[in-house]
């Protein structure tokens, strides 16, 4: 079945190959399109798409230097640049799986593979086309954010048995979720299942219980989809999402890190991951996310100074656990940071930032006297009112004199921070990480998850925790938390472990203390 | 949800005790750079064909033999790199609502060039509204090695065909492709002979069976597999492949 809209349609083509450009387009108008634009790069497509409004996208992957189709498709999507009436189609003569994988998440309406020959472009655009003629006017509804209409539109098109019902069921299914009509969703999700085990009526039964509170029951479906297919990405996203709501960080860590290993060009799944890992401590896990974060985020609209920082700082952090990845790792970091001012906008304060981090690394390679230097210059512009800074870059400064083992000035400074943000616990939860001791209360709570190469924050833990028994008593579920840590920093810790002696010292103290408790109590 | 492996989450991969050179892995990485290589040389092909038709029947077949070749080299190599996938457990399987029309209508249309070619006549003899669940891309691949087979083998017409056999819970799609050549040979009608290697006499593999077998037994549903079937003395007097998918 042949589509007659042809000649009304606004086409935006775009490759860089003039002579794909132009075979494209001369298919086009084959077809009878007539009003077809081109663009060369992916800048230039999203300016376009910005000026107008198209009806279809002919995007090709590779557009050499610049964005990528993906990318391209990233941004539109990211900014709401791309309709719902716009169909994207995305072309590609290379089929990795890690790239269709990773273009999968931002769901173009379809993938052409080439070669391209005008049957099979005919082929699929006649397809594509009179699915969206039908179903246009729930496009149109979801453009105006008619979200009551949008669902009407659907259960009509469902009800009258379309051709596009199964289409028309899994935008119905979502309108649901969003508007939380959960129960309306549910009966739609088991309708479709009753007939097959499709991954998306799965996901989306399980978005049902999720919505509805029943975590456990959304952890159990998704893990069972995911074990039936293991490539279901969505599968992943929810349950990451479930195990947030659950509060199990460690969990979280262990669903995204599968994630990445699977589809390793999410930008944004490898930025939770990174996320997360900091959370929890794993600067091992952190670092190797954060760098293929700052890699695959170039030409990306999600690129962020932050990523940049955020992988040099791990990497000068990683000197405390292990030198040699910290060594491979710094090297990157220091080529990261200098090219900050190429794809950022600079203000002195990211100057001082970039200029700060990279003293941690200079000092954790051993350059001294060229991280003292660097630490010296940033002194003399920020001078000895850091104030005005942020808490990072004033946190970025301690780091920097700890790494150089400027030990009581770092000291001081953190002393007065400290001072500064006593209240606010967003800021404590980012200056626990360079104290003995967590001072907030979202870090005393997470502190207990064993990372093996980080044995020094149970032991924060634990002296935490005999700090508060020591001011106001025993209290049972601190006492067992402090045996179960120890019992668990005693499996790793080596007797050569910087952390040793203060394990031992620990031990001594919680022994002491369960001691004087069971002796008070006998003499009750 | 005790143990380890029933949730689905393992932090460990497969690799990791692999330190030595993997030689599949550069295998595969080396079929898929051949495989890119020989879609553009199809585009550029097809754009040469376009350019300038072929003068006398000589060069007709001439297009055809490399239409052919090309096409053939491409189809194996997809197939190597997906059973490549399919052991290491990573092909993905997506199996959805689709048209029938539309998968052979898509194979047609990509095919199109080397039946003109070779002057082979199609029949397409399937409802416009039949539908069934299965993964497009992966029994698309199935129906292009078949055709592509076929019209090496075919004299000068197929037939494809598709219809629903069965009810209630034995519902299967039934998918056929029928040509009016000698046939498959006897030792490719018993289902043993579609395993890789069993057949070192000849310059084929049965690489095409192979997969197609594989591709058939990753769609199931209350139990059941797919399968796939050849039969003699079709309905245009040759072979016949069936790919039945519950």
């Amino acid at each position: 079945m042949a589509y007659d809209g042809y000649s009304q349609l606004k086409v935006l083509v775009i490759d860089d190959f003039d002579n794909f450009r132009m075979t494209i387009c001369r298919m086009l108008q084959e077809l009878g399109v007539e009003d077809v634009e081109t663009a060369v790069n992916g800048a230039q497509a999203v300016r376009f798409s910005r000026r107008r409004s198209f009806d279809m996208i002919l995007c090709d992957y590779n557009l050499g230097s610049g964005k990528n189709g993906q990318q391209v498709l990233e941004e539109l999507r990211v900014n709401k640049i791309l309709k719902h009436r716009c169909l994207f189609v995305l072309i590609s003569a290379e089929t990795s799986r890690s790239m269709i994988m990773a273009t999968y998440d931002y769901e173009p309406d379809a993938y052409l593979t080439k070669p391209i020959t005008s049957n099979i472009l005919r082929q699929r655009l006649d397809r594509l086309l009179r699915q969206r003629q039908e179903l246009l006017p729930i496009y149109d509804a979801l453009d105006e954010d008619a979200l009551d209409k949008a669902i009407n539109l659907c259960r009509t098109c469902i009800d009258s048995d379309s051709r596009y019902t199964s289409q028309c069921q899994k935008l119905l299914g979502n309108l649901y979720l969003q508007t939380g009509a959960h129960a309306e969703a549910e009966t739609l999700y088991r309708k479709v299942l009753e007939v097959r085990a499709l991954d998306w009526a799965q996901v989306g039964l399980a978005k049902v219980k999720q919505a509805q509170g029943e975590f456990q029951m959304a952890d159990k479906w998704l893990r069972e989809i995911i074990v039936n297919n293991p490539l279901c990405m969505q599968a992943y996203d929810v349950l990451a999402e479930n195990c947030k709501k659950l509060g199990d960080d460690d969990q979280l860590q262990t669903v995204l890190h599968r994630a990445v290993e699977i589809s390793p060009m999410s930008l944004v799944r490898q930025l939770h991951l990174a996320q997360t890992a900091v959370d929890n401590n794993d600067l091992i896990t952190a670092a190797n996310a954060w760098r293929r974060a700052v890699r695959l985020g170039q030409f990306s609209c999600r690129d962020n100074l932050e990523n940049h920082l955020n992988f040099a700082r791990t990497a000068a952090a990683l000197f405390n656990e292990d030198v040699q990845l910290a060594q491979d790792l710094s090297r990157d970091a220091l080529r990261v940071l200098s090219e900050i001012p190429q794809r950022f906008e600079m203000t002195s304060e990211v100057e001082a930032q970039a200029l700060l981090v990279e003293s941690q690394v200079l000092a954790g390679q051993g350059q001294k006297s060229k991280a003292e230097e660097i630490l010296r210059e940033v002194e003399s512009t920020v001078g000895e009112e850091p104030a005005g800074l942020s808490i990072d870059t004033q946190l970025d400064q301690v780091v920097a004199l700890k790494a150089l083992k400027k030990d009581i000035p770092a000291k001081k400074r953190l002393d007065d921070i400290i001072e500064r943000y006593r209240e606010d616990e967003k800021a404590l939860v980012k200056i626990d990480r360079l104290l003995e001791e967590p001072l907030s209360e979202h870090n005393r709570k997470q502190a207990k998850r064993l990372f093996p190469n980080h044995l020094g924050v149970h032991l924060n833990l634990v002296q935490a925790l005999l700090g508060e028994m020591e001011e106001f008593g025993r209290d049972e579920g601190y006492m067992d938390l402090c045996l179960a840590t120890l019992k668990k920093v005693g499996c790793r810790v080596t007797t050569g472990h910087a952390q040793y002696k203060r394990y031992l010292q620990l031990q001594d103290k919680v022994k002491n203390l369960g001691l004087k408790q069971e002796g008070t109590r006998d003499v009750e | 949800m005790s143990s380890e492996n029933s949730n689905g989450i393992n932090k460990g991969s497969k690799n990791d005790r692999d330190t030595g050179l993997d030689f599949s892995l550069v295998l595969a990485s080396s079929v898929h750079d051949m495989k890119n290589s020989v879609g553009m040389l199809l585009n550029s092909l097809e754009d040469v064909i376009n350019s300038t038709p072929a003068q006398n029947q000589e060069q007709r077949c001439q297009f055809g033999v490399l239409q052919y070749e090309a096409s053939r080299i491409n189809s194996e190599l997809i197939q190597l790199l997906s059973i490549y996938r399919m052991q290491n457990n990573r092909m993905p399987v997506h199996v959805d609502e689709h048209f029938v029309i539309d998968l052979f209508e898509e194979q047609l249309a990509r095919n199109y060039m080397l039946f003109e070619t070779r002057g082979v006549h199609v029949d397409l003899d399937c409802d416009a509204d039949l539908n069934w669940f299965f993964d497009s891309d992966l029994i698309g691949s199935v129906v292009h090695n078949v055709l592509v087979n076929c019209a090496r083998y075919t004299h000068k017409a197929l037939r494809l065909n598709a219809e629903l056999e069965g009810q209630g819970k034995n519902r299967v799609l039934c998918i056929s492709i029928a040509d009016d050549g000698r046939g498959y040979p006897a030792a490719m009608l018993t289902a043993e002979a579609a395993s890789i290697g069993m057949d070192n006499s000849g310059d084929n593999t049965h690489l095409g069976l192979f997969f197609a077998r594989k591709v058939a037994q990753m769609h199931c549903q209350h139990g059941t597999c797919g399968r796939i079937q050849l039969e003699n003395n079709g309905p245009l007097g040759g072979g016949v492949f069936k790919l039945y998918l519950p």
